[in-house]
């Protein structure tokens, strides 16, 4: 399998805390990889650091052998990588369909188009409704996004990430703040597009049900340092991974 | 929009409105012509405000800058150079006006919230202070008187004939209102709204959140350094408190008794303003206790805007969504 992103002695200071110490990580091409660790673990602002969210105080990235530390979000999302937030991150008053619409529009380097309208285009039209029915918004397209479940909301958020045809898709708890059904609803859905379109995951995920049920490989953080990482068998059985996250000494 | 639940309705009320504003001057009063002149150029002032306020989510309060900019032009284009061709003039105005827009945008752009708000305000006083300064070019606090411009051989002229300078005013409004309706419901308008709703996402897909902020304060500008073109004609006058904070207050007061987050809401915000200025000024003697209090009324009680209540009171009663 290809490399498709490294990260070299990443590291991240806020103050004199330092959240994210030397981490040196590589993930490869069509896997899905779970970040998992107590909070405090540093994997937000692991993930903060590769989507250009945050600035790293030392250390590099490298997206399919481009160096991107430091980069704007922005430029970032242009060569390939998309992100999904801890808290539902979508824009309120537009409706459903058009939060994705705009994505699309972004990707498709449409959005700087003055004078057309946005109703006309059948093109973006219809990819944006192919993913609303992909991620079960079909029938909510109409509504605001202020308007949808908490649940829905996540799920428009993780869409408005997919409707950028990245290569790399980083998720941040998708499934946090939604009840344990529509738990294994959001992961089932997550999962079937990522395998289906053969893209590169990230997830940072509390549940380790949903961890261990989706993972091709699962990477342990505790106080800013990887302390694990390996296929999710490994991974339970490794004592100190288990003791770190469930407390038991 | 707020009537696309019933089309029929909605393009019965802008008929309507269309013809009332092609039969003002049949009503056969100059004081009308003059009031509703100014009514439409600060309806193209507020919808380019707007697209900073309702759209971007940006306050400014300095953008009597750009109004002033765009009057000072004409009258120093006019009155001092003798250059009277009403396009061009008024074509210059908008590129003076749109200029400093973009310097002093890619300035602000740069920054969120109340910093945004005092920059605009900051560089806004910087002009209004320029103006007595550079009082040999500007005329200082007197001001510039404004002479009589030239349409293709017709003399341009709201004292001589106003009637004609309303017609002339209402296209450019029209032209106004129809740029505007594209630029809110293009892929540009659809990334300042998300711009508005959530930076943070709008940046995680893709759009360039800063530049597109400069993009709408240089829109913004434009729009306002028209408005500010054609003030100046019809008063026959530029003076330096366009330059002023408390002018730039008037457009953000007439945006939000018509109501930031509608299209027409600062259409008709700003005639709705312009009118009772007028009304109020000549019948009470404290006429900013009441125009305060209007703005306080419409703050505390219609957060919406007259506009926009009727469009959540539609919804409240099934009409779809925008």
């Amino acid at each position: 399998m290809r490399e498709i992103l490294v990260t070299k002695g990443l590291t991240k200071f806020f103050g004199d805390f330092k959240a994210v110490d030397s981490v040196d990580l590589t993930l490869y091409e069509g896997t899905i990889t779970s970040l998992v660790g107590p909070n405090g673990a540093g994997k937000t602002t692991l993930l903060n650091m590769i989507s250009g969210v945050i600035k790293p105080t030392r250390g590099k990235i490298y997206f399919m052998n481009k160096d991107i530390t430091g980069l704007p979000p922005y430029k970032i999302v242009k060569m390939g990588i998309a992100r999904g937030f801890q808290l539902p991150c979508v824009c309120n008053d537009l409706t459903t369909l058009d939060n994705v619409r705009i994505a699309i529009l972004s990707h498709m380097g449409k959005v700087r188009r003055l004078f057309s309208l946005v109703d006309k285009d059948k093109e973006v039209y219809e990819r944006a409704i192919k993913i609303l029915k992909t991620f079960g918004l079909y029938e909510k397209k109409d509504l605001l996004a202020q308007d949808l479940s908490h649940g829905d909301r996540k799920l428009l958020d993780v869409a408005m990430a997919f409707a950028l045809e990245p290569k790399l898709i980083l998720l941040d708890e998708p499934t946090s703040g939604v009840s344990t059904s529509e738990k294994s609803k959001i992961m089932r859905t997550i999962e079937k597009v990522i395998r289906e379109i053969g893209i590169t995951a990230l997830i940072v995920e509390h549940d380790m049900d949903i961890v261990f049920s989706y993972s091709d490989r699962i990477i342990v953080m505790h106080e800013g340092k990887i302390i694990a990482d390996g296929k999710p068998d490994e991974i339970k059985s490794n004592k100190r991974v288990e003791s770190i996250l469930l407390g038991v000494e | 929009m707020w009537l696309r639940g019933n089309m029929l309705s909605y393009k019965t009320l802008l008929i309507i409105g269309l013809l009332i504003l092609f039969a003002i001057p049949l009503l056969g009063s100059s004081y009308l012509d003059f009031l509703f002149s100014m009514a439409l150029i600060y309806s193209i002032w507020a919808l380019g405000y707007n697209f900073l306020l309702g759209y971007t989510g940006l306050l400014s309060f300095g953008h009597g800058a750009y109004f002033g900019l765009g009057a000072y032009t004409v009258a120093m284009l006019v009155t001092k150079y003798s250059f009277r061709p009403f396009l061009p003039v008024l074509g210059i105005a908008v590129l003076v006006a749109t200029f400093f827009g973009a310097i002093i945008g890619f300035l602000c752009a740069r920054h969120v919230a109340k910093y945004f708000a005092l920059l605009t305000l900051a560089f806004s006083q910087l002009f209004y202070a320029l103006t007595f300064k550079l009082y040999h070019w500007t005329g200082g606090s007197d001001g510039i008187v404004v002479k009589s411009l030239d349409f293709f051989g017709v003399e341009v002229s709201a004292i001589k004939n106003p009637i004609g300078y309303y017609y002339l005013t209402l296209i450019f409004f029209l032209v106004s209102v129809c740029s505007g309706w594209r630029i809110v419901n293009s892929p540009f308008g659809k990334a300042l709204q998300a711009i508005r709703d959530n930076p943070l996402k709008a940046e995680a897909i893709g759009i360039p959140v800063k530049r597109y902020k400069w993009y709408a304060f240089i829109i913004s500008a434009a729009y306002s350094g028209l408005a500010g073109a054609l003030f100046a004609p019809l008063l026959g006058y530029a003076y330096p408190d366009l330059f002023h904070f408390s002018f730039s207050g008037e457009v953000l007061f007439a945006t939000l008794l018509g109501g930031h987050r509608v299209f027409f809401g600062p259409v008709i915000g700003a005639i709705i303003f312009t009118i009772a200025k007028s009304y109020i000024i000549a019948t009470v003697k404290y006429w900013p206790l009441v125009l305060g209090s209007m703005l306080v009324i419409t703050a505390l009680f219609f957060p919406h805007g007259i506009i926009g209540t009727i469009y959540v009171v539609l919804k409240r009663r099934g009409s779809k969504t925008p």
